[in-house]
């Protein structure tokens, strides 16, 4: 799982995302409460549609049309939000 | 390594008699007021996470023990010692230092404090521990010890945007507290980045806890 994960990650690392929707699997992500900083950050960040899935893990970004986000930027929003990043995925 | 973390907490909380706070931490470039207020205690927290591994607090409290009123105001430094991000689950453990004041009069007298506190968590079970002391530098029979345990299970899953409610069973013991020993079974409500606690003690004090991260 963890060299899934890895692929992933080096996969889209150097990829710069534009009008996309993005999938992003987060590790740690329980509770609503401790969570809200996910949508706060991504919101800051500009992103169009932040919304968050606790049942599948999932906080599913919609980026605006010519907005990009590296996948870097999305795992440092996130570990600044206190989580960890299973996976990134391009929809 | 999570399965060890777990049988340790368990442990604790069989040994101890104790209650938990929130996170100390939040998420980074956060403020956060939390406060816990019952007939014997009140604790007021105010917050600023700098990253998502330490945070300063400015903390209020006041409590009534054996000796009378003792009221302190300690600026506190939060540390993330350790976490664990699991798909499922998220544990911590955090340590707390300070140092402050004891208002004696019209003075305030030097006064540390530590706290370790280490919880785990999903979305169906939560167990914590907090372990406080606060040292007063001159008679080490004024050392507050306070230890907190809590278990708690959400009776429904909720999602992001819902209302999220948890039972929650509160041990805590504190040495200088007048019932030193209460057991105190918790309402947690909370919505989006608001969170109440309503709970009555074996002893029959009413208990409310407030916490907000903006």
């Amino acid at each position: 799982m963890k060299r899934t994960a890895a692929v992933f990650l080096i996969m889209f690392s150097m990829t710069a995302l534009a009008g996309e929707k993005i999938d992003v699997t987060v590790k740690g992500m329980v509770c609503s409460f401790c969570s809200q900083g996910i949508t706060k950050k991504f919101t800051e960040e500009g992103v169009k549609n932040v919304s968050v899935d606790l049942e599948k893990h999932l906080v599913s970004l919609e980026l605006k049309e010519d907005q990009k986000l590296s996948s870097d930027r999305i795992q440092k929003i996130l570990k600044d939000s206190g989580y960890g990043v299973e996976k990134i995925e391009i929809k | 390594m999570i399965t060890k973390f777990f049988a340790i907490t368990g442990v604790f909380l069989s040994l101890f008699t104790a209650s938990a706070h929130a996170h100390p931490v939040a998420y980074a470039g956060s403020y956060s007021i939390m406060t816990w207020n019952n007939k014997d205690m009140s604790d007021w927290m105010f917050t600023h996470s700098f990253t998502s591994d330490y945070s300063l607090t400015a903390r209020y409290l006041r409590l009534d023990t054996k000796e009378g009123e003792r009221t302190f105001y300690m600026p506190q430094f939060n540390y993330l010692l350790k976490r664990w991000n699991e798909l499922d689950s998220q544990a911590n453990i955090y340590l707390s230092v300070s140092q402050g004041g004891e208002k004696i009069k019209s003075s305030l007298k030097n006064t540390s404090g530590a706290a370790l506190e280490t919880d785990w968590e999903s979305r169906k079970y939560y167990v914590s521990f907090r372990e406080d002391i606060l040292f007063d530098h001159k008679k080490s029979s004024k050392n507050i010890y306070q230890t907190k345990a809590r278990a708690g299970f959400a009776p429904y899953l909720a999602q992001f945007n819902e209302i999220n409610s948890w039972f929650i069973l509160q041990a805590e013991n504190n040495n200088k507290d007048v019932k030193e020993f209460k057991l105190t079974p918790f309402i947690r409500l909370f919505y989006h980045n608001v969170l109440t606690e309503f709970g009555v003690s074996s002893k029959g004090d009413a208990q409310f806890n407030f916490m907000v991260h903006f």
